[in-house]
């Protein structure tokens, strides 16, 4: 909570539109282009970007192909934790009602469960749920009411073997000890479970440069479809503004240029999740 | 203009005045307000509103008209969140229809999820018949008690004179002002009662009603809007932090056309996320934890923050009195009193 200087409680569609006409009457003009040409510079310098050398298959990749086929028109469903974060940064939306994701429960098992109700609300938008090996797990029987109702929604899993972002914290904050949240010795088939639950298409990707060609194939398939992607078990999410940090200390990886030189401080032992 | 426009008298309801079952008198109030789809698992306290929907889509077939599938997931959790999903993509009430006892624990996950996203849902759950109420009955689990914690709002129908005005009132609840999930509780003997169907009605919830009239009335003056403007001329890099109001308001043309009309860039939180067109050149994605980097240093940056339909959570704004450090000054609108300052 911040005090704020000017409040205006109501709709906030006519309040906007009131704003925006009183501005445009009393022929409000303000040359911000040289904030302008700061945003510019601010998006430019730090660009999300990832590790694009590695021979595994990044999960920001994967996401970008996907974004190339659906330009910001498709409905992005998900779980929660890292993919969703992945999803968040480099999916666009060039409308509303387009992202559908459970933010302030932060409920895993959402994706699949939302992208069927979602591909029943509009039977003709582009349904892809973007999903983790953990999360999916959670309502994984719902697979099954995808096929069931012959509905075109795309499934992938980005499988990195474990809660991955409760993986990340363990490495970044408890010396990397990663107490249940690996799951590298499980023996779940999801290409077989998605078969199983009768998806006509149901592939796994294990090599990188496969990536452009098997999501291609996967976006064009006519009906129900599923893809297990075999991603790199170490991807980070990255930004990062940690527990109790300031914008300033943003953690911004490897990849991404920095403005402030910055510490990985272990959050002090009442800061949240 | 004139004031003494005479408005149409309203036609009534064709089937008001028909005796029917609570169980068809909630099928029907479904289909008057406009659901396509119903999302839910059957289990013995719902099986007459079951038969509703079987009867309606047997008729509404016979007369060639829309039948209102009912989509079953493999768990009602399932049911919960695909009624979120079709509300979040169309903007509609989505509906989830589940029995006493465990249907209705497990929908009380996705119920806490709508709440805490503001996404308009309404739970149907059957319950023990009244008389059995409290007795640790086959399938009872204590929904009123439950769910009131998690839900915008929760109804237990004890009079079956009032289920058709409750259904009704569930919908306006769940849709109006702050968007939410409203869970209304039927005993079988409700669904099973016969009585007179009026097509018309609502429960009498004037505090409610108040605040949402309130809120139509809460019009911005044109000297609040002054000030507004004034603040926006002293600033030199004003940035607006978009929510996800801006989504459940059905505002995201509304701050597009504020955005560009006066050159403010926009970062959005993960519930904001297309309130703007992520390609458009003011966009600057999400903020926060995950936050795109030119996204946060942008707030560190600018010096007058507007806030829209957003609420400055531990995600965003992890340390208060860190975040956006050089904004002089701070804007917020929001349907939500509660959320300011």
């Amino acid at each position: 909570m911040k005090r704020v200087h000017w409040s205006h409680i109501g709709h906030v569609r006519e309040a906007l539109r009131a704003l925006t006409a009183h501005g445009r009457s009393g022929g409000f003009a303000c040359d911000f282009s040289a904030w302008h040409a700061e945003v510019a510079e601010l998006k430019r310098r730090y660009a999300m970007n990832y590790d694009r050398a590695s021979p595994l298959i990044q999960p920001n990749y994967v996401i970008e192909e996907i974004n190339r086929h659906t330009r910001g028109a498709a409905i992005i469903t998900t779980g929660v934790g890292q993919h969703q974060m992945w999803a968040a940064q480099y999916c666009d939306f060039t409308a509303p009602r387009l992202w559908l994701t459970s933010g302030s429960m932060g409920t895993m098992g959402f994706g699949l469960p939302a992208a069927i109700g979602a591909q029943i609300a509009q039977p003709q938008r582009l349904v892809i749920d973007i999903d983790g090996d953990s999360s999916i797990r959670m309502n994984i029987g719902e697979l099954e009411t995808v096929t069931t109702y012959d509905l075109p929604v795309k499934v992938v899993v980005l499988n990195n073997f474990g809660d991955g972002m409760v993986k990340q914290w363990q490495k970044l904050f408890f010396k990397g000890r990663l107490s249940a949240s690996d799951r590298s010795l499980h023996k779940k088939d999801f290409v077989k479970a998605a078969q199983a639950d009768g998806f006509r298409y149901a592939m796994r990707l294990e090599h990188k440069a496969d990536v452009p060609r098997v999501i291609a194939d996967f976006l064009a398939f006519q009906g129900p479809a599923f893809l297990e992607v075999m991603i790199d078990p170490d991807a980070g999410v990255y930004p990062m503004v940690g527990p109790g940090q300031s914008y300033e200390e943003m953690i911004t990886g490897e990849f991404i240029p920095s403005r402030h030189k910055v510490d990985i401080k272990t959050p002090g032992p009442s800061e949240m999740f | 203009m004139s004031d003494t426009v005479i408005q149409p008298r309203p036609l009534g309801h064709p089937l008001a005045g028909q005796r029917m079952s609570g169980a068809r008198m909630i099928m029907q109030v479904l289909a008057d307000e406009g659901v396509t789809a119903i999302f839910g698992y059957s289990g013995g306290a719902i099986l007459p509103t079951y038969d509703a929907v079987f009867l309606y889509n047997e008729q509404a077939a016979r007369a060639g008209e829309p039948q209102i599938p009912l989509i079953v997931p493999a768990n009602e959790q399932g049911a919960g969140f695909m009624a979120a999903g079709y509300a979040r993509a169309s903007g509609r009430v989505g509906v989830c229809l589940v029995t006493s006892g465990p249907g209705a624990t497990n929908t009380v996950t996705p119920v806490r999820d709508c709440m805490a996203d503001s996404v308009p849902i309404v739970v149907i759950s059957g319950q023990v018949s009244t008389a059995a109420i409290g007795t640790d009955a086959f399938q009872e689990a204590p929904v009123p008690t439950m769910m009131g914690a998690v839900a915008k709002h929760i109804f237990l129908v004890t009079d079956p004179t009032k289920l058709e005005r409750t259904m009704r009132t569930a919908f306006e609840i769940a849709r109006s002002g702050r968007p939410g999930p409203v869970v209304v509780d039927v005993p079988k003997d409700v669904q099973n009662w016969e009585g007179e169907f009026r097509g018309e009605g609502l429960l009498p919830i004037p505090g409610f009603r108040r605040r949402l009239q309130e809120l139509e009335q809460a019009a911005l003056e044109g000297q609040a809007a002054g000030h507004f403007f004034a603040m926006l001329g002293e600033s030199s890099r004003p940035l607006i932090y978009a929510g996800g109001g801006v989504i459940n308001g059905n505002a995201a043309t509304a701050l597009s056309e504020f955005a560009t009309s006066f050159g403010v860039p926009v970062v959005t939180t993960l519930m904001g996320i297309g309130s703007l067109d992520t390609t458009h050149a003011l966009a600057l994605r999400m903020l926060g934890m995950h936050g795109a980097a030119f996204a946060n240093y942008a707030v560190d940056d600018c010096d007058f923050l507007i806030a829209v339909g957003a609420r400055f959570d531990d995600r965003v704004a992890g340390v208060p009195a860190k975040f956006a450090r050089n904004a002089r000054r701070i804007a917020h609108l929001d349907v939500d009193r509660a959320e300011v300052n």
